[in-house]
């Protein structure tokens, strides 16, 4: 039983996903999609007074780094300049084989 | 007859049953089976190990904690040189170029690997339905589902394929099929057991563990997998002897009966649930009623959680960097990554792709994710104050017994919702086990207990305790 408030751009959220879908998928999903989105509204309402998200359980998140403010893309020349070789327009790795 | 876990393991140690012998019985038995619980078999692989550990016996050397044992591993773990499929077309042809830390555990502790075992798509299902190498059976009832999604892997210990096998546990994948196969499974705590080497499919909530015929055989599987490892980043706890905990005793033991895992399963689950409880009571065990009231939320939690997670781990499955390559001859980048995508994923990885990326849209992620993860946070809280007052909870597994082959594969919702007993454990982290308890009409019964994080020691206690409806 869909929720009439749930809107579904199934087109838009195929193509972010990456899946090109063909029409008789597109009817039986977007039904799917629909009846599994309104089941699930029922979450409204739960935790809306708690401000801490748990992300993950185990009290280690992400041994490498600090999360932080996502670095500003600086176009790619920046990204060519931070590559150790770079010849005639290509990466140059190791080789492997 | 030799049946149980410790009894098979000294048949092969004293030299009544060779390991030879032991995995050409069970790659006989595979041959046999009309389950379809393994993707893949290893003959050539089991016999080389085997005869090595009957070698090493021979020449008198320490074999390994399982030696001679034949395991069958979920096809989602990295086993170098053999097919690693997830049960997908994507990676139908896919050759693992390393072993899991999981693998390299079993080998080193002497068991041998038999081969790959069926599952759900990418792990998506709970019913054993959705693999693209056809459903797996259920060994009680070949009629009904296997529960999943590590179909495969209790289908094989619970029909006699296999005498342990590895799963991994997301929401009850684990747990579900244990149950519905009449086997014993366990979902470790988070962090116990390294995920290296496991095709991911929700990074915050999944993780390998042990499914066999007894607790014993799941204490033992559970000692070898579990400790850290420098691999994967999340595992920080030593690993201990689990075997020893299982004692059969639950003197002093305080057990929550939690409302929300008893109310509303079918009659046979409720009367396992109560047989249960006064079982534990007759071996000491303190019963104490409580409620944990975000468990009814349980289930959207849970999937909007994992449908997020799992849109992002599918993003690499682009037909350039891994798997099958769409045959249709297009213009561009993007044309031909949604034509792979859309030809080797299979309807329910398409619904759970979908959704993830709806819930995580800059327009809906407030409203859906960050929710869920709030939820999350209550949710955890609970179950941790519930486990400072007791020792473990019990309840159901599954509110049902296995429904019949193709009764929900088209229903979504009704699939999503059969989930509603084991999701919490991997929201909040906490340990959890299913051990049989019982039969209706042919079908095993099997109750549930939760533990407190990285308490697997207690769990497996409480778990012995229950075994075998003593």
């Amino acid at each position: 039983m869909p929720a009439p408030d749930i809107e579904l751009d199934l087109d838009k959220i195929a193509t972010l996903s990456r899946l090109a879908l063909d029409d008789e998928e597109r009817a039986t999903i977007q039904r799917d999609l629909l009846a599994i989105l309104s089941q699930f509204s029922t979450l409204e309402g739960i935790g809306e007074d708690v401000t801490k998200e748990t992300h993950e359980v185990s009290g280690r998140r992400n041994a490498i780094r600090d999360d932080g403010e996502p670095n500003r893309f600086k176009g790619v020349e920046d990204i060519r300049g931070q590559v150790p070789r770079f010849t005639a327009g290509h990466v140059v790795v190791p080789k492997n084989l | 007859m030799v049946d149980g876990t410790r009894e098979r393991l000294e048949a092969v140690r004293n030299g009544s049953v060779t390991a030879v012998e032991r995995v050409e019985g069970l790659l006989e038995a595979i041959k046999a089976s009309e389950l379809n619980a393994y993707i893949t078999v290893d003959e050539r692989g089991a016999r080389a190990a085997a005869a090595a550990i009957d070698k090493t016996i021979t020449a008198g050397r320490d074999p390994g904690l399982m030696a001679g044992l034949g395991i069958s591993l979920k096809d989602n773990i990295a086993v170098r040189g053999l097919q690693m499929t997830c049960a997908s077309r994507m990676l139908a042809d896919y050759v693992a170029p390393y072993d899991a830390t999981a693998t390299k555990l079993i080998r080193d502790a002497g068991a041998i690997i038999l081969g790959k075992a069926n599952m759900d798509e990418f792990a998506c299902g709970s019913s054993g339905e959705t693999s693209a190498f056809g459903p797996t059976l259920n060994p009680r009832d070949p009629k009904r589902v296997p529960g999943g999604s590590s179909s495969g892997s209790c289908a094989s210990v619970g029909g006699g394929l296999a005498d342990l096998s590895v799963g991994t546990d997301t929401g009850g994948s684990i747990r579900c099929p244990a149950a519905f196969c009449g086997a014993v499974g366990i979902k470790p705590t988070y962090g116990l057991v390294s995920r290296y080497g496991m095709s991911d499919m929700a990074m915050s909530l999944e993780g390998p563990g042990p499914v066999a015929p007894d607790v014993f055989g799941a204490a033992l599987l559970l000692s070898v997998l579990s400790g850290a490892d420098p691999a994967d980043c999340v595992t920080s706890e030593p690993g201990a002897d689990y075997t020893a905990a299982a004692t059969g005793d639950a003197d002093g033991l305080r057990v929550g009966l939690v409302k929300e895992f008893i109310d509303g399963v079918d009659a046979p689950v409720a009367r396992a649930i109560k047989d249960a409880g006064r079982r534990l009571e007759k071996k000491g065990a303190e019963l104490v009623e409580l409620t944990i009231p975000s468990v009814r939320y349980a289930v959207p939690m849970y999937y909007i959680v994992m449908f997020s997670e799992f849109s992002s781990a599918m993003a690499k499955f682009d037909g350039f960097r891994y798997g099958h390559r769409g045959d249709a001859d297009l213009d561009g980048l993007e044309a031909s990554v949604s034509c792979t995508r859309s030809q080797a994923f299979g309807r329910e990885v398409k619904r759970r792709v979908l959704l993830g990326t709806y819930v995580t849209m800059r327009e809906h992620r407030d409203a859906w994710y960050t929710r869920a993860l709030r939820a999350r946070s209550v949710l955890r809280q609970e179950f941790l104050d519930r486990l400072e007052k007791t020792d473990v909870l019990l309840g159901a597994v599954m509110p049902c017994l296995p429904w019949k082959l193709g009764e929900l594969v088209d229903d979504p919702v009704a699939m999503y919702l059969m989930d509603i007993m084991t999701v919490s454990a991997n929201l909040a982290g906490v340990c959890a086990g299913t051990v049989p308890v019982g039969e209706h009409k042919g079908l095993p019964t099997a109750v549930q207990l939760h533990g407190r994080p990285f308490d697997e020691g207690t769990l497996v206690r409480a778990m012995s305790a229950l075994e075998g409806g003593r």
